[in-house]
């Protein structure tokens, strides 16, 4: 692989790494699969090469491009173990967290996605809808609804 | 409440170790076919890297000699193969005992030409079921697919051996491939039911949400009439927000010489797609014979075969699959309703009516329960219950 290449997939891991695998690990609930993703997501970037004009865009294509591999894991996959307390705790996840975390991933898929780019992520309704694909209304509707669970789960206002 | 959701999230972070590791395994990917090596996740990695390790990446386009063999491979064998990579959950990456270096640096040689197509094995590696099979006693290597265990002898590997542990991983990573492309076309030909929310975005650009519901509500119907939709009238109904108090829903109404009726199509948030909440049918001028005519012995069977029936309806029909748990009958002798309750094992309850009327079920209709308060509602003790048919 040419040298450029090679720093480019270091850098992309190093800057967006963590968010990437947040996110699909939010998504798929399961450490594997979301390295899994992550590392699909590098490949297709390294085989695409996509140019950007700034930071935020390339960030926008990483997180676009990993939100349709979790898709496309949740409906093909055969085998889909979550990870459990036991497993959130291994990962250095304190208890109240991961009792949070294993309340906040009944959430319905579609929800998730939108509440996540919104409350972790910061992205707007309009930056959603072009990394998800879909309308702004269908995601205020999402965020609405989301909102309107999670807010159940976590008993407080947002 | 943001503050507590980012924490929350933020305690999820990749090791430095696990980022490194995946750099090297995007580093030592020249080719890969996304698809394949998604489906398969972790153990398609597994695979991947297990066979690769010790080589230089090759591409696996076009050795034609190599492609031949992987396709002399039946439809059966690569479906098999296929299913026994995901009995396992560890990977495929364990032996008996570990390669010595000579057999590393053969095996890395022999895959080189498996790969050129100039040299495969002469048979493959015998597989089996490590929990219900006993381990093949006529060779020394062999692969138990559950518990993922190559078997080898502790004395050197032949060629032949090591060249069967290479053409194992290979056909696994072409069956992999081979079906999950197969996945792919088949989703790609079947679409997912979608909300009106995604309507927009839909890759079905083609078809308007009216030409849409007609189609599932033409389906449906003959199913459940077993007639032929083409021959109905057909008007659809689309309820938006403001009509139904945020949900939206769709009632495609249906007429022929001899029916008319209903479908009732709403989202359902837990199947996060379109399901029957609703239908009606009713036979036009049906002559109402007295049912009083009957035997109890007559009524009761038609209440058993109207029961039996109705267990297949709820999945065949209404697309719950959800499995019954108990079913419960109430047959009104006055009103001539026959009512079937459901219970799946989800706790969700569904609700038939039938009406008894010219030896024919004049209509009928299946909703959760909750829904529908105005009607009567099964009494603890009024209700029987009956065993739900397999």
């Amino acid at each position: 692989m040419g040298t450029e290449i090679n720093d480019e997939v270091i850098r992309i891991m190093r800057v967006y790494g963590n968010s990437l695998y947040r996110m699909s690990f939010f998504l798929l609930r399961n450490e594997q699969d979301a390295q899994d993703v992550l590392q699909e997501t590098l490949i297709k970037y390294i085989q695409k090469a996509p140019v950007f004009d700034t930071a935020d865009y390339e960030k926008a294509w990483l997180l676009r491009v990993a939100n349709n591999l979790c898709k496309d894991m949740l409906r093909f996959q055969k085998k889909n173990r979550h990870a459990n307390i036991e497993d959130l705790l291994d990962m250095g996840i304190t208890q109240e967290d991961g009792s949070l975390l294993t309340q906040v991933w009944s959430l319905p898929e579609k929800y998730k996605r939108a509440i996540y780019l919104h409350y972790y992520e910061g992205y707007s309704v309009l930056e959603i809808a072009d990394i998800l694909g879909i309308t702004e209304s269908a995601v205020k509707k999402r965020l609405e609804r989301g909102r309107d669970k999670l807010r159940e789960i976590l008993k407080e206002e947002m | 409440m943001e503050n507590r959701f980012k924490n929350m999230i933020d305690a999820v972070q990749l090791s430095e170790q696990d980022q490194n590791r995946i750099i090297a395994a995007c580093q030592k990917e020249r080719h890969v076919d996304n698809k394949w090596f998604l489906y398969s996740g972790r153990i398609a990695a597994a695979i991947v890297i297990a066979v690769m390790a010790t080589t230089s990446v090759t591409a696996y386009a076009a050795v034609s000699a190599y492609q031949a063999y992987m396709e002399s491979m039946s439809r059966e064998e690569v479906q098999e193969r296929y299913e026994i990579v995901y009995e396992g959950t560890r990977g495929w990456t364990l032996y008996s005992r570990s390669l010595t270096e000579e057999e590393e640096n053969r095996k890395a040689e022999l895959q080189e030409e498996y790969r050129e197509g100039t040299l495969f094995p002469q048979q493959s590696m015998p597989y089996f079921n490590g929990e219900t099979e006993a381990k093949p006693k006529d060779v020394e290597v062999s692969f138990d697919y559950v518990n993922e265990i190559c078997y080898l002898p502790e004395r050197e590997l032949t060629d032949e051996e090591l060249l069967q542990i290479i053409d194992l991983y290979e056909k696994a990573n072409y069956s992999l491939q081979e079906i999950n492309k197969e996945i792919v076309t088949e989703q790609a030909t079947t679409p997912a039911p979608v909300s009106p929310e995604d309507w927009g975005m839909s890759e079905n650009q083609a078809l308007t949400e009216e030409e849409w519901i007609t189609q599932l509500a033409e389906s449906a119907y003959t199913q459940l009439t077993g007639e032929d939709a083409a021959l109905a009238e057909w008007e659809i109904n689309i309820r938006g927000d403001a009509e139904s108090g945020g949900e939206r829903w769709y009632l495609a109404q249906f007429g022929t010489e001899d029916l008319s009726g209903s479908i009732c199509y709403e989202y359902d948030e837990e199947a996060d797609g379109w399901v029957i909440k609703r239908y009606n049918r009713t036979v036009k001028e049906a002559t109402d014979i007295s049912v009083d005519t009957y035997s109890e012995e007559e009524i009761q069977q038609k209440i058993s075969t109207i029961c039996e029936d109705v267990t297949h309806k709820l999945r065949d029909v209404f697309g719950i699959t959800d499995k019954i748990v108990k079913g419960e009958h109430d047959y009104g002798y006055h009103s001539k309703l026959l009512q079937v309750v459901l219970t799946t094992e989800t706790g969700d309850r569904y609700r038939l009516y039938y009406f008894f009327s010219n030896e024919q079920i004049r209509d009928y209709s299946i909703y959760p329960v909750e829904t529908r308060a105005d009607f009567v509602i099964i009494e603890e003790g009024y209700a029987t219950e009956f065993d739900i048919a397999e």
